[in-house]
């Protein structure tokens, strides 16, 4: 994710390159924006992370929520499969046309499978 | 930290614009005027150094704090945090990283076992080219209770702790999680029944996901420990009845078509890897389940284990102290998965190394085993039996040795077992999720011991599942198929073996009323018809208890002499199960 921010080569994809040392243009831009989008990164978070909590029948003390560079990332660990499908559900709406990224540790409470 | 940064620089302009002043007051004033001006200066110098202080002071205070939680959907950012101490913020986090279920549920369920009939059957023909003839008169019918029966069951009920600790500024975290497994219905112990026998103990302290681990967001998680593989978790998510009696392990990754499911079992002594999701779609998880197993033919208990891999203990095969009844080496588990809004595809793998089922041609009706134990130790076919094993038991229990038989030797069944399968998952925005899963699971013996194969098939799962009253209330169904298998060892009491196609279906409906976040109330219904000699059951792999198609029958000899339980194939296993269930 923070690859945008990261220097990897000097030439562009438009073929404009920049010093030794120092990052083409448009890479430069990436860096710039991505500075600036932290703090909608934790808006966008606060956002999802309230929508879910809001949810009458949703059981997430469990869960996380983060935002990088507008990729929204749920994590942490649920029990029941509705609470699981419905978080993401949530989180897609709250995101809109942002990514979201499932990692969360779905641990049903079945037994132990013998 | 930022007023610091800010404050240097700004007492040392003051401090700047004062001794120019000082300067400039030398060169036009007189001595007194000098001299108060120093007078000036220095109560300046001692203002601001104080002022410096102040202001370091708070730097330090505000660097000491601990960092506040992160955005949760248990603690969204609000526009007032209420103080706390260090040791209640603390207190607060630890008591945060308990979580759990707490279930009982009361169940209606039968063993279907309707009016069988079972016969003794002889082998006409050759193994190679096999047909069967009724060699006998009617056997025993059904013992005990195999009709409907009320019980109270605990499903997983569970407590786990788990969290995170930061190894400095390495960007590394060190993670961890333990579980335990509760019963809420009745005493823990052990499972020394008359149809199961291991020596985990159901409800303590590491039953259950348990291990330690690092974590870094951008090459992923490595964990050490004991755990669910790969295989199992990456489709937990497309099987919605996971404590109830529909669950899909009655069918999928159940190989041995019984109440244990082969490939969907905690394993011990894992190494498991996640990796990070690249691309916000694609990740993959693999994991290697060390055998530490001494004996090539996995006969013994791994070491540092309580159970033979694959679960049960040394003897529930019917020889003494041997892991003849599944045991295996390592086993190997991978997954890959495509996530993308409402689409989830899936592929998983796992490998059972060098698995042993020696033990599945004792005592069993299958008449070509038979057919191969009346040749004796010098016939053709004694390469396929233990018989040195038996005779050497035979010469020191000669009574009990006259009514067994010889195991299958372990040159032709120890052998790698496999599954793979490929799951697709779509949640329409409405609610719905519609879950697809096909399973493919081989075991390979050679052509020779085909026979007796019934870890080979083919399996299939179709779940829906609906929301209704934004989450409230939740209903799904189900569908899992077993398709027939390639053979079959004959342990059921009314084998045919004029009755190959030995397919099953299972069916499952459920219901969930959530009171509140915490709270759900569930009513759950299922079905298995079994076909031909098939014999599962209904709670395989999800449900506290099982009602599998086994009778009463609990005089096991474990030795060479019998095949342990009575099971029936064909059996109709249904049940009706409501509880409630309760996360924290």
């Amino acid at each position: 994710m923070l690859g945008a921010a990261s220097i990897g080569t000097l030439c562009s994809g438009t073929g404009v390159c920049a010093p030794p040392g120092r990052p083409p243009p448009d890479k430069l831009e990436k860096e710039i924006v991505v500075t600036a989008t932290r703090p909608e990164d934790a808006a966008l978070a606060a956002r999802v992370s309230a929508s879910i909590q809001r949810n009458p029948y949703i059981f997430a003390d469990h869960v996380t929520v983060t935002a990088r560079n507008g990729v929204v990332i749920v994590g942490g660990v649920v029990q029941d499969l509705s609470d699981l499908y419905a978080i993401l559900k949530l989180a897609r709406r709250m995101a809109g046309t942002r990514r979201v990224v499932n990692e969360i540790d779905y641990q049903p409470n079945d037994d132990d499978g013998n | 930290m930022l007023s610091s940064k800010l404050a240097k620089p700004i007492v040392g302009a003051v401090v700047a614009c004062s001794v120019a002043m000082a300067f400039n007051g030398v060169v036009f004033a007189d001595d007194a005027q000098t001299q108060a001006l120093k007078d000036q200066m220095r109560i300046m110098q001692q203002q601001m150094q104080q002022l410096q202080q102040q202001i370091d002071n708070l730097s330090k205070k505000q660097a000491e704090q601990p960092a506040g939680p992160p955005v949760s959907a248990a603690n969204p950012p609000q526009g007032k945090e209420v103080a706390m101490s260090p040791l209640e913020r603390k207190f607060d986090n630890f008591l945060k990283g308990f979580y759990g279920t707490l279930d009982i549920s009361l169940d209606a369920t039968t063993k279907g076992i309707y009016n069988p009939v079972a016969y003794p059957y002889t082998l006409v023909g050759t193994p190679a080219h096999p047909s069967y003839a009724i060699s006998g008169g009617q056997k025993a019918t059904p013992y005990g209770n195999v009709g409907w029966i009320g019980m109270m069951s605990s499903n997983g009920s569970s407590i786990g702790y788990r969290g995170s600790h930061k190894i400095a500024d390495s960007g590394i975290d060190f993670i961890y999680q333990v579980s335990s497994s509760i019963d809420m219905a009745a005493a823990p112990g052990l499972q020394n029944t008359w149809t199961k026998s291991s020596n985990t103990v159901q409800g303590a302290i590491g039953l259950g996901d348990t291990y330690i681990g690092l974590q870094n967001h951008d090459w992923g998680r490595l964990r050490f420990g004991e755990m669910y593989m790969p295989y199992k978790t990456s489709t937990d998510r497309l099987n919605p009845f996971g404590s109830g009696l529909g669950n899909y392990a009655v069918i999928m990754g159940n190989s041995g078509g019984d109440n244990r499911v082969e490939f969907g079992t905690r394993a011990d002594h894992v190494i498991a890897y996640t990796s990070p999701t690249f691309g916000g779609m694609f990740s993959f998880d693999a994991a290697w389940a060390i055998g530490q197993q001494i004996d090539n033919n996995s006969d013994l208990t791994p070491l540092g284990s309580p159970d033979c891999a694959g679960s049960n203990n040394p003897g529930s095969g019917n020889l003494f102290l041997n892991c003849d009844d599944g045991g295996y080496a390592s086993a190997y588990s991978g997954d890959l998965k495509f996530e993308t809004h409402g689409l989830y595809l899936v592929a998983a793998y796992e490998l059972h190394e060098r698995v042993n089922r020696s033990s599945d041609g004792i005592g069993a009706n299958s008449p070509i085993y038979n057919y191969y134990v009346s040749q004796g130790p010098t016939g053709p076919n004694a390469y396929l039996l233990d018989w040195a094993d038996y005779e050497a038991y035979a010469a020191e229990y000669p009574g009990a040795a006259a009514a067994g038989s010889p195991a299958y030797s372990t040159s032709v069944d120890v052998a790698n077992e496999w599954a793979m399968k490929f799951g697709v998952q779509y949640a329409f925005p409405f609610g719905l999720t519609l879950n697809y899963l096909y399973e493919d699971l081989h075991r390979e013996v050679p052509p020779e011991m085909e026979f007796q194969n019934e870890r080979q098939r083919t399996g299939m799962w179709f779940a829906a599942q609906q929301s209704l009253f934004e989450g409230r209330d939740v209903i799904a169904v189900g569908w899992a198929h077993a398709g027939r298998t390639v053979g079959d060892p004959g342990g059921q009491h009314n084998y045919d073996p004029n009755s190959t196609d030995d397919h099953a279906n299972m069916y499952t409906v459920q219901a969930w009323h959530k009171f509140d976040k915490q709270l759900t109330w569930y009513l759950d219904w299922a079905d298995t018809v079994n076909d031909g000699n098939a014999h599962y059951d209904i709670g395989a792999g999800g449900h506290g208890i099982k009602t599998d198609c086994h009778d009463a029958t609990h005089i096991v000899f474990v030795d060479y002499s019998s095949a342990g339980p009575t099971t029936w194939g064909g059996c109709h296993d249904q049940g009706v199960s409501t509880g409630l269930s309760y996360r924290f």
